[in-house]
């Protein structure tokens, strides 16, 4: 299956009140396309997606963040499920876009190419729901199931190689920060990157 | 760690309105991650990295809430990537509060690569930071460094020297 395929079935799920943070490549490219917005967190970090999500599905425990990660970033992070898998924050959505390689870099294995299962890793680290999904179909599925419940869920999709031919997307970390940052402060109805004094003596 | 230093570190990251703390254990500061767990004013989160403590900290902030991370110095080249990515990148910061083993005097052989990095990889990475050698800057200084990253949107190190952790 094609990933943009899984990201159209996913987009009428997620809302204007949620946040989501994607991973590098062709994931953002595609979602960006697909469902472009403010709440969205373009992070251009490898093995810092499932952290952030986490922290930031700990900081705001009342809204629901929704992870788009990969096969190559979670990789290089895998302790981080065993982070996850203990805090397990009820609020957070993870989907895993599993093209077993690294494309943006013209290189066409990973590890999950060979005999590493990233859903049984997570299910290992506490994630008892983790589960592989290979059609559209069943992605479809999981999406509809996963974002119309309760709980933290993780969801890998084992996704065919290739980008869609989908525009750039323009900015640069710095701008993607701050524009998602005031949407947070919008969504929140209080101020983030101005808020804090502390107190000195 | 002196009681009185463990508590200047706590006060400091109340000082601050730190409520949010990531981190992994070492020796130092054993008494302070003790403290902070048995204060249920902190949020304290355990985890597998110091790259994956700084990003869940840089998460947290990202999402309006004061976070922290403390760990050994040597996680430092740990979390190098991490800090260059989220903080060079795309200028979302995190405090970081760590000993400064292989400090001189450090006793410890294996605790001198720790040493001899800290200060070349805080510049590197275009951390701010202050190497801490009074007891009584311990407190002022964590609240000073968070006003500075919030200032700066830079990363910022508190360094507890030699001095202040023994």
């Amino acid at each position: 299956m094609n990933r943009i395929d899984c990201l159209r079935a996913l987009a009428p799920h997620v809302t204007d009140e949620d946040l989501v943070i994607i991973s590098l490549g062709g994931t953002g490219l595609e979602w960006n396309a697909v469902r472009p917005a403010d709440t969205n967190l373009f992070l251009v970090a490898m093995g810092c997606n499932t952290p952030v999500a986490l922290g930031m599905a700990r900081a705001l425990p009342h809204r629901r963040i929704v992870l788009l990660e990969t096969d190559g970033s979670l990789l290089l992070t895998l302790g981080a499920l065993a982070t996850l898998g203990n805090i397990a924050p009820p609020n957070l959505r993870a989907f895993v876009f599993d093209n077993q390689g690294y494309e943006r870099v013209k290189h066409d294995i990973s590890a999950t190419s060979g005999r590493t299962d990233l859903a049984g890793i997570a299910r290992a680290c506490g994630l008892d729901g983790a589960r592989t999904v290979t059609s559209v179909d069943d992605f479809a599925a999981a999406a509809a199931q996963t974002m119309g419940g309760d709980g933290l869920s993780f969801v890998v999709a084992k996704v065919r190689p290739g980008i869609a031919d989908v525009p750039p997307r323009p900015g640069d970390g710095l701008e993607d920060k701050y524009r998602f940052v005031r949407a947070v402060e919008r969504l929140e109805g209080r101020p983030i990157l101005s808020a804090y004094r502390a107190k000195l003596d | 760690m002196r009681a009185e230093v463990t508590q200047a570190v706590v006060d400091g990251l109340r000082d601050a309105g730190i409520d949010f703390v990531s981190y992994l254990p070492e020796s130092w500061l054993h008494d302070v991650y003790d403290t902070l767990l048995a204060d249920d004013r902190f949020e304290v989160v355990l985890g597998t990295n110091e790259g994956e403590c700084v990003a869940i900290s840089a998460g947290a902030w990202l999402g309006g809430r004061k976070a922290a991370v403390i760990f050994e110095n040597s996680g430092l080249r740990v979390a190098a990537e991490t800090l260059a990515r989220l903080g060079i990148g795309h200028g979302i910061p995190v405090l970081m509060i760590m000993p400064f083993r292989g400090d001189l005097g450090d006793k410890d052989w294996w605790a001198q690569p720790h040493g001899h990095t800290l200060i070349p990889m805080l510049e590197a990475l275009g951390v701010r930071y202050r190497v801490v050698r009074d007891d009584a800057d311990v407190r002022s200084s964590i609240a000073r460094g968070w006003e500075t990253l919030h200032s700066s949107k830079s990363p910022v190190a508190i360094v507890l020297g030699a001095e202040v952790c023994q």
